[in-house]
């Protein structure tokens, strides 16, 4: 089953969309109902509902490439396969490489998609389509993943931030962008220290006194508002009641408060305390935390390097999902591991495997998952797809679909809906539970 | 002639007019808009908002004039100015001033660039192209042809350089700034909404910068002498793009005899040793047909200026001018875009109409029982979130000592407020953006709650505002000195015992002047421009 990307959405009945609901909406924009930027009319119960569940993503984001053929996509064997074996798995059938016996052992709760045909094979493009689902558009700003899924599983009012990204690492680094959602589902992003930004209360200022001029700047707003009844002052002054909740969380990224056999658990690596804290953030309730692990580009000793690399991710992961479990939390996060593409089945000269788009993997555990199932295969040696072929746009799909939330739910940007996974991107229902 | 030498030769005609004849009949203007609007105010049966109180007249049209608020100076003066022509006063001040180019410089540099601004060089640029009385067009025939040889004029290519090797975002960003239209949806198909919009007009416009390209180490944008679009539409026919503007008009190319040998620039530049124009240059004729069907270019630009000073354009969304998206007020915009090309494009004259006009001068404070007119209506001004720079340039000032207000010639006031902006570029990363439907973020509430930057405004020293208040003994002048500092206004009654209570609650009178003044700047009412 073969699906074609589209770059570009508008809604048109081409693209299978609802022609009439379209002019009806441009309709009443013309009316003044709805007007431009982000519609926050929509099916108030139902996301309601969705927050009540209390679902989360964690996404582990493999940057600069990671193999598949040293984890989800082994070829044993042939010319392009390496020096690592496969092994068998928890899940009947599915092997994996060697490099991850943890994880092997965990294999009925993860899905594995082995079918990724995304084309871009350039660091910063392809990571932006993979976060989008889309190559990038002129006239609008998509917003990715993150900001999707904190605006949909997000609770408005929470004490918690809504969207935590960890990214300490220079290379491959990119800031999270809301595009066209705003600054509310912008990440509290960490990029130069596990301590998220302006969060510590100013020296020399008592926490009464910190409460006190806020009360003094609501004072004054609330009677600029009083001639006004605006949404945007209203939303200004629930944005500042956030900040004294927000500074508590403050907590949260203190590894200290964690006991020491669990940080030993997850390993003394930044890869392992950071996924302690993702763990201690989705416990708090944030519903979307982005973890990233640099750098995979292994254009040379890619042997080396992915044993080390798998071998982390092997222990971090399988400890996550581990302690997710035993605290209840798996059946309601899901765990992504993605890169922005995959590496080349062909090893070159310096033994390594350069950037590759067209035959790669990813996976899913927990929540929503099909645990033990694989979609999607590869020729032989890697090098096409089989069988299965799936874009971003389905990726994407398949992340909403999996916690629940609608992937043909439109936003409207201005006059354009816009469809929070690419119109004719279907969900991969076969790693769905 | 030639085409792009005929450009060329408009380039070097296109003179300034004097500086005196520039706001000549700006009045007329404004009482056309005036007219207008009233009609489809009468039409639409809603009455207006009142008019703005003066004061909130100076900081609205300081902000969107210089890109600030008013100083104490400023403010206080305003208010005790008797004349009855005040207002005008303080346009044609605040037009003549230096900061009135550094500003619209950046409003042009957003407008054009868009997720591109912030470029140091195309901002001068564009600043010294305001200073000058450029004219719209002037600048968009620099920006699309040039001529980028002289230093200060290199910059203009910046627009097309940073879009060069991306086609779409050269058709789709050229197509959006300079007419009004979004036709990214007919790559793939005839647009869906809007019957003007097919394939042809997307690749039409497209083969205007197919030839477009960077040339050598230098990077120089240039164009090839041949090449053509190809494209298949949704029946799956193949066709090769006409050169073809939004208009429907088609450019007719001329046959070359080119040396076979001499094919492309490339060959030609081999041979010759320099970079050469193209024989036919496809960007020059998109420059002449848009100024002769000028329709687009022209009510592209007043849509984008009037959504700039009214929070909303006259068509809205600015990219979506099309027949079936008409003008919420009719013939406005009409008239704007004629007035404006029969005018030599003259910017100035049509941001000094519309601050002149009743519209851009209501309330925006809804006192009546009746529900509050629709935006689209014109009948309240708007809330417009102040952008990055002019929040932080703005707050910076306030806080600060009132260095701008004592500068005494343009070259220091130019200086003072060129500081402003480096020490206020450092924060703007940290500030929301203004979008349509404005959303604070927490990124935001945090920086300004807890950022030691921010807190070191909230320090006393040198003459900053909260060592010059610790000075004041009595707390009624206190707080209505700091109010007038920030909010450019007095107190009402209420506000002032409320305030006056709050600091002599307070044991610590100068830590309790600094939190007031925290609490001034981040409340609503300074960051949004009413």
């Amino acid at each position: 089953m073969t699906r074609r990307l589209r770059q570009h959405h508008c809604g048109s009945p081409e693209h299978g969309s609802n022609r009439r609901q379209f002019l009806q909406a441009g309709v009443a924009s013309a009316l003044g109902v709805s007007l431009g930027g982000l519609d926050a009319a929509y099916n108030v119960a139902w996301a309601d509902e969705l927050k009540r569940q209390n679902k989360h993503v964690l996404l582990l984001w493999l940057a600069g490439g990671a193999s598949q053929l040293e984890t989800w996509d082994p070829k044993p064997g042939r010319p392009t396969g390496g020096p690592f074996k496969t092994i068998p798995t928890a899940a009947t059938g599915v092997h994996i490489c060697e490099l991850m016996p943890k994880m092997a052992k965990l294999m009925q709760r993860v899905a594995v998609v082995r079918s990724l045909d995304t084309r871009i094979a350039d660091h910063g493009t392809a990571a932006a389509l993979m976060e989008t689902g889309r190559t990038k558009e002129p006239a609008i700003q998509h917003p990715e993943l993150g900001a999707v899924i904190a605006r949909e599983l997000g609770d408005r009012d929470a004490d918690v931030p809504s969207y935590v990204s960890l990214y300490l690492a220079t290379e491959g680094h990119r800031r999270p962008d809301p595009g066209f959602l705003g600054g509310r589902y912008a990440a509290m992003h960490l990029n130069q220290s596990l301590k998220p930004a302006n969060i510590d209360r100013p020296d020399g200022l008592s926490e009464v006194a910190h409460a006190e001029r806020e009360d003094l700047r609501r004072f004054l707003t609330d009677r600029f508002d009083r001639e006004r009844n605006a949404p945007a002052i209203k939303g200004y002054n629930n944005t500042y009641a956030r900040v004294r909740g927000l500074m508590k969380s403050d907590s949260l990224f203190d590894l200290e408060r964690e006991p020491l056999a669990m940080r030993d658990r997850y390993g003394h690596t930044d890869f392992g305390q950071h996924a302690l804290i993702a763990r201690r953030l989705v416990e708090a309730g944030v519903p979307m935390v982005k973890v990233a692990r640099a750098w995979w580009d292994s254009h040379a000793d890619n042997f080396e390097s992915h044993r080390e690399l798998v071998g982390e991710l092997d222990h971090v992961m399988s400890t996550l999902l581990l302690d997710l479990d035993e605290r209840g939390l798996l059946e309601s996060t899901l765990v992504v591991t993605l890169s922005e593409f995959g590496r080349t089945p062909a090893i070159n000269k310096s033994v390594g495997r350069d950037h590759f788009a067209s035959a790669w993997s990813f996976s899913m555990s927990g929540c929503g998952v099909r645990g033990g199932s694989v979609h999607g295969k590869t020729d032989q040696d890697g090098n096409t797809v089989a069988d299965g072929k799936v874009g971003a746009g389905e990726v994407l799909a398949t992340i909403y679909k999996a916690v629940g939330i609608d992937p043909k739910k439109e936003y409207r940007v201005g006059q354009r809906p816009v469809p929070l996974a690419p119109e004719g991107s279907h969900p991969i229902d076969a790693v769905l539970a | 002639m030639h085409s792009s030498l005929r450009a060329l030769v408009c380039a070097v005609l296109s003179v300034a007019p004097p500086a005196d004849d520039r706001l000549a009949g700006v009045d007329q203007v404004a009482e056309r808009i005036d007219q207008l609007i009233e009609q489809c105010w009468q039409s639409a049966a809603v009455s207006p908002a009142a008019p703005v109180d003066d004061l909130s007249f100076l900081r609205r049209a300081t902000l969107d004039l210089v890109g600030r608020v008013p100083t104490y100076r400023e403010a206080t003066g305003f208010a005790a100015d008797t004349s009855p022509q005040k207002r005008a006063g303080a346009v044609e001040r605040l037009m003549s001033s230096p900061e009135y180019a550094l500003h619209w410089g950046a409003v042009l540099d957003e407008l054009i660039q868009g997720r591109h601004a912030g470029d140091r060089e195309f901002v001068a640029y564009l600043r010294r192209g305001v200073a000058q009385h450029k004219g719209w067009d002037a600048v968009f025939r620099e920006i699309m042809i040039g001529p980028w040889d002289a230093d200060e004029q290199k910059p203009a290519a910046r627009f097309l350089s940073r879009r060069v090797r991306d086609i779409d975002a050269l058709t789709s960003d050229t197509s959006r700034v300079f007419f009004g239209v979004e036709v990214a949806c007919a790559k793939c198909h005839d647009h869906p909404l809007v019957s003007d919009w097919t394939q042809h007009h997307y690749f039409g416009m497209a083969s205007f910068f197919n030839r477009t390209f960077e040339f050598g180490k230098e990077k120089i944008v240039a164009e090839k002498d041949s090449d053509d679009i190809n494209f298949v539409d949704r029946k799956g026919n193949q066709h090769t793009a006409k050169t073809m503007f939004l208009s429907g008009r088609v450019v007719d190319e001329p046959k070359f005899v080119v040396d076979p040998k001499l094919k492309d620039l490339k060959d030609r530049y081999k041979t010759e040793g320099k970079y050469l124009a193209p024989l036919f240059s496809r960007r020059a004729e998109l420059v002449s047909v848009a100024l002769d069907q000028r329709e687009f270019f022209s009510r592209a630009i007043v849509n984008h200026i009037w959504a700039n000073l009214l929070g909303r354009g006259l068509v809205h969304p600015t990219d979506q001018m099309h027949s079936e998206n008409p003008s919420s007020v009719p013939d406005l915009l009409e008239f704007l875009s004629d007035d404006l090309a029969a005018h030599g494009y003259s910017l100035d004259r049509l941001i000094a109409a519309i601050v002149s006009s009743r519209a851009y001068q209501l309330s925006s404070t809804w006192q009546s029982a009746a529900e509050p007119p629709g935006d689209e209506l014109f009948a309240r001004a708007q809330l417009r979130a102040l952008t990055p720079a002019q929040f932080a340039a703005s707050a910076i000032l306030v806080a600060g000592d009132s260095a701008l207000d004592q500068a005494q010639t343009d070259d220091e006031r130019i200086k003072r407020r060129q500081e402003l902006e480096d020490k206020a570029r450092a924060l703007t990363e940290s500030l929301d953006r203004r979008t349509t439907n404005f959303q604070s973020s927490a990124t935001e509430a945090l920086f300004m709650s807890n950022n030691p930057a921010v807190q070191q405004w909230l320090v006393p020293g040198g003459n900053n505002l909260v060592a010059r208040l610790a000075t004041l003994g009595e707390t009624d002048k206190m707080v209505d000195t700091a109010a007038w500092t920030i909010l450019g206004r007095a107190l009402d009654a209420d506000e002032r015992n409320h305030l006056v209570r709050w600091i002599d609650a307070k044991e610590d009178r100068p830590a309790a002047c600094s939190q007031l003044v925290w609490a001034l700047i981040t409340s609503a009412e300074f960051r949004f421009n009413h």
